[in-house]
Parts: C-alpha cells; structure tokens; sequence
C-alpha cells in the first residue's frame, strides 16, 4: 500500500507563506480562498508571540488538509464526493459534491474551502497546472497533495517552493523514508490527535 | 482591501465567502511568446505551453532563478528554475504572487499626463509619442534655461532591473548613486576601515557560518529579507553553531535564534560598548592576536591621540598626489624603547604609558582601555534595558570564538550612530581574534553569499555625455537649488527622503517631474507625467537583460510581451533619447545591449554568449567558481600598517578614534519631546514586500494588510483596541492606518512594516512623520550619512479621537 503524506519541520518553517502561494498557483484557486494557511499559533495577528516581552515564543503553523487516515469529512460525506484513494489521499469527486458542507463542520482543521459564489481569479485566466479540474459554485474544495504531481511521482508544488525546506513528501507505508523515520522522531506529532483522525500529516521540530 | 483569508485560525468557523474581484485581464490580447515548448513529464497537457528562464527582483536579495510556464498568452505558473545546487534553487511567495500582480488594477497602464493641480491625482491618457515629445521638450527648456545639469534622474531597482541606464548620461544629469544613498550603508560606514575592506559585504560567506562557534546577527532580520538564506542560518545552527539575534522586536529571525538579545532601538553601540567593557576587564581578548594582527599595540600622543612614529611621504598611484604617512612606534618589551612597529624582533607592549622624544605616549591598547572605564555592564544596561548578566554571557560566548558579526541593512542603519555600531563589530572582532580566521568575520552575509563576480561588459557612450553625482537625494531635498527637472523610475522620492513635507515642497519646486514605475505608487500624484514600465517578466525583445548574481551569470528571457501600454525602462529610456536626437548613441534593441554586456576578457565568462545562456536554460555558472568558501581571509590587509586598525584617528576631531556613545538624535531617553510623542516608531522590511513593491499585488494583499503594532500594555494606556484605525503624529506630520496589537513589539515603540503606497493609508504617508536630521559626521565617512528614518517620536490615538 501507498500513504502518501507531507512532514513539516516547524523550526525549518519561516512562515512565508509560499506554499500558500505555490498551492493557489498549482491549484488554480480562486480569488478570496486558499487551501494552505499558514497560523502563528495561539496568536490573533500574524508574527505575533505567545508570552509576554521579552519572554516570547513563536511557532509558524503550516496548515492544510491533514489526510486523515479516519477522516470525519469522509464519514459524513453523504454522497461520498470525499473519499480516501489508493495512495492513502482524502480527495474530493467535485462532480458527486453536492455543496452540503457537512464536511466543512466536520474537518476539525478548517482545512476545507466552498465555493459560495462562481469563482472569480483577478487575473482574468486560470493558471496553475493544466490538469487541475475546474470547481464551480457548490462545491468544496481543498489541499489534493497535488494530485496531479504526486499521480506523477513529482512532489507537491507547496514542497518544491518552500524556501526553508521545511517540508518533507514521501510514502508512510515505506518504513525506509525519510518521512517515516521522521514519523518515528521524538518530536513527531499532529493537530488535535485527541479527535481520533489519525492525521497523515505531521509536524516535528 | 479583502479581508484577509490566511489569519482563519485552526478551529474557527467562519465560512469564507469567495471575495469579489473586477477582472483586471484588459489588453491582453495579440500576446506572443518566446522560449522553448514545455517539457514537463507526466499527464499535464503542456502542448500549449512555453517556458521561458527568468530572473526576479534583485533588491529581494535572493536573485531568485525562474522557470515560467506560459499558456494561451497568459502566465500562469512560476517555480524555481532547476539547478544542480538546490541553494540557487528558488522561489518565494513574491515571486509566485506576479501571476497575479502583473495584470493587477495596481498597475499603471498607459502613458498620461497631469491635468489637475499637484497632488491632485487628475491625469489623462496620451500617446507614448506625445509622452516621449514632453519629456524631450522638458529636458531641453531646462538646458536652455538653467544650462546643462539642473536635471535630477534617478532609478529604483523595482522600476529599473535589467539594463544599466544611459539616459542618464545623455542628459547630462544629476544623479543619485551609491555611496550616497543615505541608508543601508551606516555600519558599513564604521566597519570599513579596521580592514580596509568597503565595509559592506563580508569578505567570506554565510557558507562558512557552520565552522563558527557563534554567529551574533544584528539589524538582520534574514527570515523575512533574505529568506532564501535562511537555509544558510538553519543549516549552521543544524551543524551545531549558536545563532544569537540582537533586535528590539520579537522578529521572525530572533524567534528562529538559540537566544534573542532583546534591546531599546538605537542603543546598539552601547551593547557592544558593555561587551567590550566586560571583554577587557576579564582578559577575554586574544593577547596574542591582538599583539601579532593589529594595531592596538602602537603609540599614540596621550594628549592629542595622534600617532606617533617616523613620518615618510606616498604618492597616490592613481592620483599621484602625495601625503604624508606616520609609521607608527610600538615599546619593545626586550630594548625597553620605542622602535618601528614592523621592526624584526620587536616584542611590542600591550599596555602602558611612555616617553618618545620627551612626548608622553600610550599604546592605543591603554587608550580603549581608558576610553572605555565607564562602559560597565551596569551603564550598559541602563542604556540598552538588556540585563547586565546577558550582556556579560553574550560578550563571553562571542570571544570565546570563532565568532562571525552578522549585520543587516535595518535598525541602527536608521540612526546616526549607525557608524558607531559597525565601528564595535570592526573592534570587538580585533579584540578577540575574531577577523581573518575560518568561522570568523563581519559584515552582511544574507546577501552577499558568493566571493565570485565577473568584470561585465557595458555600452559606452562618447566622453562628453556622463552623469555628475554631487549628493545623495537626501540632500538634493535639503540643500540643492539647482535642480528644475526630475524623473524618477519608481518612487524615489518616497523611499530615499525622509519627513514628506519637504521633499514635496521640493517636488513642487520643480519645473518638470517625471515618474516611470510599474505599480501606482504614492509619487505618481505628485508628477507631471507618467509612463507605465513593464515588468521583469515583460519585454518587447527575446532577452530583457543579463546580470551577474550568486556566482552565475543569469539571463531575462522574455516571458510575456509588455501588458497594456507599458514599455520596459531601456525602450523609454530610448524613446526620450530619440526624442532628443540622441537615439542613436543607444543600442538598437535589448540584444545588442546583452551581447555588448557579455563581451568581456573576464575568464570566469570566457565563451558565455546568450546562444549558450539560452540553452542553459538563462543561467551559467561562473567558471573557476567550484570552491564555495574560497581561501581563508587571512591575516594581510591593505591598511597603512597592513594589520587589524580599530582605532580610526582621522575620526578624532569627532571624537571616535574608538567608537564612543552617542545619544540618538531624537529617541533618546531624556528628550522632552517625549511628553507628546512618548513612542519610538521602527520600520522594517518585510516578507510580503520589497519596500513599497508589492503593495498593490492582491495574492499578498490576501496574506497582509498596512498596518502598525504596538505592544499590548501601550495600546492599553491608549485605550486602543486591535483593529482599532489610529493616527500615528508628530510634530512633522501624521498618517493613518490599521492598529494590530503585538507582544512582539518592544513597550515605547511602535512598528510598521517599512512603506506602502498611501492609497493603502487613506492617503497618508509613513514618511510625513519620520526625522530627516542628517548628521554632520557622515559627511566625512566613506558612504555619507544615514537618514535616521527609525529615529523617530510618534504618539497614536484613535481616529477622529
């Protein structure tokens, strides 16, 4: 089996936001929506600092759909639109998606995005990848680990751009990875595990 | 201005609503392409598609290496450009935000004219010919009026990227060049004589950081300016070295540091002064370094602080003027007299007074020691408000060794002490052995990261058409009456001059102003005439430039044609040129001038033509430049005695031979000022900007908004809220913006990330508040004196309050 998946090295992370960036590209999204945010954790303003002057601590939070191996947007799917694939990827048939956003209540990471309105790209045209399929009003979207790279054996674009080098793709069911002997670091962990998702994606320092 | 989508925190609910945008893609047809058919593997249908090789914005450090994808005329994907050294592999959220920017409503989009009063914003459409015919006319009027050289031209490295101007020249203007930038450059000012390097870049590269103990970064904030270097950072501290960050605020590359220093803005001198204090008392100098490798052993005049020595006349090789050049004298321990310093068998004294010739004398050792009594830790800390004990432990990991001075373009660069600082690194480094060693060193590194550089080409022009350059912009502002025409490409004068209201006092004096930029920035409503440039992805030509960057020579291909009406700064530059007469001293076509700029006996280039450029794909690696590290810096230098010389006597009528404190010139702690503008107010660069470019880009504008930043404990004293929209005033002015609560940001300042244009602060400036008094001591350093934009008292209220 196949469990694809992205590592991230929290002190590696400059929080630049060019996987934002390089995900909005890649993915053609639209204008007012992103599938990869990235949080200054437990702070309302982006550089902000847990603590007070000049005892301060900051952590830069990559976030994205975590491809939970017990995925709850999965389980509540009605139509079954979100569905686990054979490389270990919670994806996202747009055609069986019919906007009830009960996936959206469900990801306890905010990781999923609705198009409300016909999207709208300032630019006037799509960009990004050619293969990437067009969503339209109604429909959920969010991170795909690039399917269309990964399918390919190429890593995903947020990987290939981050300047920090701060994250890692590989296959968790290959014990030899880099990203499972990452997996298996003392400081390996992943979002809210006390919600029972098993996220694919980890973070360590 | 959206709101922005990225802050959602992790478990919030807000379902976001796809904002509304216009389509911004007008005039966009007829496009052609250039550059190879996509070749990118696997399922993607790239039969459409075309790459092209580019380089980005220098001025973002990075030198980023571009490969474009170019689909149905439009651009529509940017990634790295492949390189077998994944150091030179890069993009960031800049870079990648053109996909947007370039065809956003930020852009200027044809040629216009003022049709309003000044300031009025009230422009209208016309022709690039009719552009051309009123800057030819306006150039000309100012000749025949004033005679040549009353036109100021100047260039921004957004607005101009790739080719060298000449316009310039043909005109005969005046012009702002470095050295005199009035910023960026005040370490470098206080750094450059110790070892007679520019004082700038230093002479090894943050490669070598993993052979150092320590790496102290000050005013260097690498994670938001220099990002791609941060690998260099996190690599050295991954290889066991300890990065320690000096700043006033919580940066994101203090927070990435094994230790942040924390301290009040402009008080750097006075951390280094505690350090070297505690360096001295407790012997923690290299005696042995300090005695073999520098000047601090040599005699001087106890009275006057001169050398003394044996006095010999030079001629200037270049000049052939001649002076006069004192070898100094040292004590010789073993004959118990004074002898020359470069004597064989000398044993020099470290410390001590002496007679030479009836003249009571003393090592320069004994001076610093003296001049340095009352930097105690304690004064230190009173100065600074760092704890004594950290200053101490600081000091003592930093001698301890090898230890490397990492120093930025920000914070103290926005002083007038900015000298006094890099002169501490220059001495604190002599002190300790901390120069000319592997793992040692100073100067700015997250920039500077190859030692390789080949001799370009150029295109000349005959003798007669030539630029003078008689003072920074700063200046021009402050002091200059006989200038009566300006252009600008980009927003010169919001970014090179401080406190708003003179320079456009200065602009309105003007009989003619020209802007050429990209973006809308806040100088286009001051100006007569506009002209839209295109960007570093735009031109007319196969190639828009070649430059030298990170030890390769890296090509602009054409990616897209000009969008709207825009032309790149070179077709302008010869537009106006033609205009005059004057075309056919430029080159034909961007082409001509690449071939003319490649055409070098520099063996590190031999046979790079653009033929092999393009193949490459728009980069060649220098040749010869395989070793990264180089050789060591070593232990020779091309000071008068050829050692280490800390101490600057030709400083001595300023008093800082060695450097002594100075108050900032307006922050200081007991300015009365203080009553009404209680908050010191810093601006910094940024990751989602480069200065004001990117202001306009919506991808960014998503991620970051204009705003300022308190700590929480003064926005309470004010009553102000996060979010709250507040005045931030002073005497000169004021300008309003956002309020953003931040326990990142030092009590008795505020923070704002450095310029943006004024259509994203109702209309105001950060530049109406900020202090533009010049100190007189710059004028005898090598790079002029630093505007001390950071040196600035402000008080904030809410608006309308």
């Amino acid at each position: 089996m196949t469990k694809l998946a992205i590592a991230i090295d929290l002190h590696r992370c400059l929080g630049c936001n060019t996987c934002s960036l390089a995900c909005k590209m890649q993915n053609n999204i639209p204008d007012g929506m992103l599938w990869n945010r990235v949080l200054t954790e437990n702070c309302d303003i982006f550089d902000g600092a847990e603590g007070t002057y000049p005892n301060l601590s900051r952590t830069y939070r990559p976030v994205a759909c975590q491809h939970c191996t017990n995925a709850a947007c999965k389980r509540v799917c009605p139509t079954g639109a979100t569905y686990r694939d054979e490389m270990g990827r919670i994806e996202i048939d747009y055609d069986k998606c019919i906007g009830c956003r009960m996936c959206m209540a469900a990801c306890p990471f905010n990781a999923r995005t609705f198009n409300w309105n016909e999207p709208v790209r300032s630019t006037g045209f799509s960009y990004g990848d050619a293969r990437v399929p067009e969503r339209h009003k109604g429909v959920m979207e969010k991170c795909t680990l690039c399917k269309e790279r990964t399918d390919e054996g190429e890593e995903p674009m947020c990987v290939h751009c981050c300047p920090g080098d701060a994250r890692i793709f590989g296959d968790l069911d290959d014990p030899d990875s880099r990203i499972s002997q990452l997996r298996r670091s003392s400081t390996a962990h992943v979002l809210l595990e006390e919600k029972g998702t098993q996220p694919q994606v980890f973070y360590f320092n | 201005m959206t709101k922005s989508i990225a802050r959602t925190a992790l478990t919030r609910r807000g379902f976001l609503k796809t904002a509304a945008a216009g389509m911004a893609g007008a005039g966009l047809s007829g496009l052609t392409l250039t550059g190879c058919a996509a070749t990118t593997p696997g399922a993607e249908d790239t039969s459409g598609d075309t790459l092209a090789y580019t380089y980005h914005n220098e001025h973002c450090l990075c030198n980023c290496m571009f490969q474009c994808t170019v689909r149905d005329g439009k651009l529509v994907k940017i990634q790295p450009r492949p390189n077998e050294d994944h150091r030179y592999q890069n993009v960031c959220l800049k870079g990648i935000s053109e996909i947007q920017n370039i065809y956003g409503e930020a852009r200027i989009q044809q040629p216009m004219k003022r049709v309003g009063e000044r300031g009025s914003g009230e422009f209208e459409a016309i022709s690039w010919d009719e552009a051309f015919q009123m800057c030819a006319d306006a150039f000309k009027a100012c000749d025949e009026t004033y005679g040549e050289g009353h036109i100021w031209m100047q260039f921004s490295t957004e607005a101009q990227q790739r080719f060298a101007p000449l316009l310039p020249s043909l005109v005969k203007a005046q012009t702002g060049i470095p050295p005199l930038n009035g910023y960026d450059m005040g370490q470098g000012n206080g750094q450059n004589q110790a070892f007679a390097w520019s004082g700038m870049f230093a002479q090894n590269t943050i490669w070598e950081w993993p052979m150092a103990r320590t790496v102290l970064m000050v005013n260097c904030n690498v994670v938001e300016t220099g990002m791609m270097w941060s690998r260099g950072m996190l690599d050295a501290q991954e290889a066991g070295t300890k990065i320690i960050v000096v700043d006033p605020r919580f940066s994101p590359t203090a927070a990435k540091a094994d230790e942040w220093v924390p301290l009040t803005a402009g008080t750097d001198p006075a951390l280094f002064m505690g350090m070297i204090h505690h360096i001295l008392e407790n012997d923690l100098y290299d005696r042995e370094h300090v005695i073999a490798h520098t000047a601090l052993p040599h005699l001087i005049d106890a009275a006057t602080g001169t050398t003394v020595g044996t006095s010999r006349e030079v001629q200037d090789p270049e000049t052939g003027e001649t002076s006069t050049v004192v070898d100094p004298y040292v004590w010789d321990a073993k004959s118990n007299t004074f002898k020359p310093y470069n004597q064989e068998g000398v044993e020099p004294e470290l410390e001590g007074t002496f007679k030479v010739n009836g003249v009571e004398c003393v090592t320069q050792f004994t001076k610093l020691k003296n001049d340095y009594a009352g930097y105690t830790l304690e004064w230190a800390e009173g100065i600074t408000g760092t704890p004594a004990a950290q200053i101490a432990q600081v000091a003592e990991e930093y001698a301890k060794g090898p230890s490397i001075i990492c120093n930025g373009v920000g914070g103290i660069d926005k002083f007038q002490a900015s000298d006094i600082a890099g002169h501490c690194y220059a001495l604190i480094a002599s002190l300790t052995g901390n120069y000319g060693k592997r793992g040692t060193g100073l100067g700015i590194y997250c920039y500077h990261t190859s030692l390789y550089e080949a001799a370009l080409g150029g295109w000349p022009l005959p003798e007669e058409y030539h630029v003078t350059a008689p003072m920074g912009f700063y200046d021009v502002v402050q002091k200059s009456d006989d200038v009566h025409a300006a252009m600008f490409f980009g927003d010169i004068p919001t970014q090179k001059a401080a406190n708003w209201a003179k320079t456009e006092e200065w602009l309105n004096s003007l009989d003619f102003v020209a802007l050429a930029d990209i973006y809308k920035s806040s100088v286009m409503d001051y100006v007569d005439l506009v002209l839209p440039v295109c960007s570093k992805l735009e031109c007319p030509d196969s190639v828009g430039g070649v430059k030298n960057a990170n030890g390769y020579i890296l090509q602009n291909q054409k990616v897209l044609d000009p969008l709207f009406e825009s032309k790149s700064d070179f077709y302008i530059e010869r537009g106006i040129a033609e205009a005059m007469g004057l075309g056919d001293l430029m080159p034909k076509d961007g082409e001509e001038y690449a071939r003319a700029i490649l055409t070098s006996d520099d063996p590190q280039i031999a046979g790079f033509t653009l033929e092999k450029l393009t193949e490459a794909n728009g980069a060649l690696k220098l040749l010869g430049s395989e070793d990264e590290l180089g050789p060591e810096v070593g232990f020779e230098y091309h000071t008068p005695t050829g050692k280490q010389e800390p101490y600057y006597e030709n400083m001595l009528k300023w008093g800082q031979a060695f450097p002594m404190w100075e108050e900032p010139n307006e922050t200081y702690a007991d300015n009365p000022l203080r009553e009404k503008y209680p908050l010191q107010f810093g601006q910094a660069r940024t990751r989602f900007r480069v200065h004001s470019a990117y202001s306009g880009a919506g991808w960014i504008q998503d991620l970051y908004e204009p705003h300022i930043e308190l700590n929480p404990v003064d926005a309470a004293e004010r009553g102000l809220s996060d979010g709250d929209q507040v005045e931030a005033f002073n005497d000169r002015g004021s300008f309003t913006t956002k309020l953003r609560v931040n326990n990142a940001i030092r009590p008795g300042s505020a923070f704002m990330a450095e310029s943006t244009y004024r259509q994203y602060m109702d209309g105001t400036m950060m530049q109406n508040v900020t202090n533009d008094q010049l100190s007189e001591r710059g004028y005898d350093l090598i790079f002029g004196p630093m505007i001390p934009y950071n040196d600035t008292l402000i008080e904030i209220k809410k608006v309308g309050a």
